[in-house]
């Protein structure tokens, strides 16, 4: 099916298939009529776009948490799980909302509040972690500055040990 | 806005399928328990505002192409597609979403 996107300012038409559309009951905080939604994958980067199919304006960026927040977990509700149809939490995908701020390297990230779907149901709802000191706007760039010295140490160890992870 | 009064024990039904019950009252605090089905959302109101909130700035995303650049040569994380070849990377992201 075909969906409009504003996701970089004009108006274009993607085409998407029946597995990249997410229902999200309840809807996202703020946008709570908006219960249908396409994950685009972006071309260039990691980052997947969160488009819905009611409106071209709404639309958010994912980014998986774990590329700049390596220990980032928290606890799903037995309530969520079930809602979301999960009969392992393993089975969930994770996704933070990405806010591009003033200063071009202020990326910062929503870990208070993360997207989770679940790809076999293509169910999706975002979590408000209550018990939790998540930050809201996380800055993603430092994250990322902070992660990526160490991945490079630990790959070369572990290079070897690593070609069962398909 | 309608106003009920009710005391502790006693409980409100929306829309036939949400139920809410005053617990227990104790000094200022209110415990109240909510029942709905799974597709309703139930959120402390400060904490939905603040969610509601962020996710208004994000959507606000004329800069996605400016985002989209700035994430470019990240490690893609996503599991190799049949077309990409071996795209391996070495840390699978772990999911410590533990239940």
């Amino acid at each position: 099916m075909q969906v409009q996107t504003r996701r970089f300012g004009p108006l274009e038409t993607v085409e998407v298939t029946a597995e990249q559309i997410y229902e999200f009951y309840p809807g996202l905080g703020g946008f709570e009529d908006h219960h249908q939604f396409a994950l685009i994958p972006d071309q260039d980067s990691p980052l997947e776009w969160l488009q819905s199919t009611a409106d071209p304006d709404v639309v958010f960026a994912l980014l998986e948490p774990f590329i700049f927040c390596p220990d980032y977990s928290f606890e799903m509700t037995d309530m969520d799980a079930a809602a979301l149809g999960l009969t392992r939490p393993t089975d969930a995908l994770v996704r933070v909302i990405l806010t591009l701020r003033d200063s071009a390297s202020a990326i910062t990230a929503n870990l208070m509040a993360p997207v989770v779907i679940n790809p076999s149901m293509r169910l999706g709802r975002q979590l408000v972690l209550q018990e939790t000191e998540q930050p809201l706007r996380f800055p993603v760039l430092s994250g990322l500055n902070a992660v990526v010295p160490a991945d490079a140490a630990d790959n070369q160890d572990e290079a070897g040990a690593q070609t069962h992870a398909a | 806005m309608l106003i009920l009064t009710r005391k502790p024990e006693q409980g409100i039904v929306i829309d036939g399928t949400i139920r809410v019950r005053i617990l227990a009252v104790d000094g200022d605090r209110v415990k109240i328990g909510i029942e709905a089905p799974g597709t309703v959302g139930v959120l402390r109101e400060e904490l939905a505002e603040q969610v509601a909130g962020a996710n208004r700035e994000a959507a606000q995303n004329s800069q996605g192409r400016q985002l989209a650049r700035r994430l470019q040569g990240l490690d893609d994380p996503r599991r190799p597609r049949p077309a990409e070849g071996d795209d391996d990377h070495t840390d699978e992201p772990r999911r410590r979403v533990a239940r």
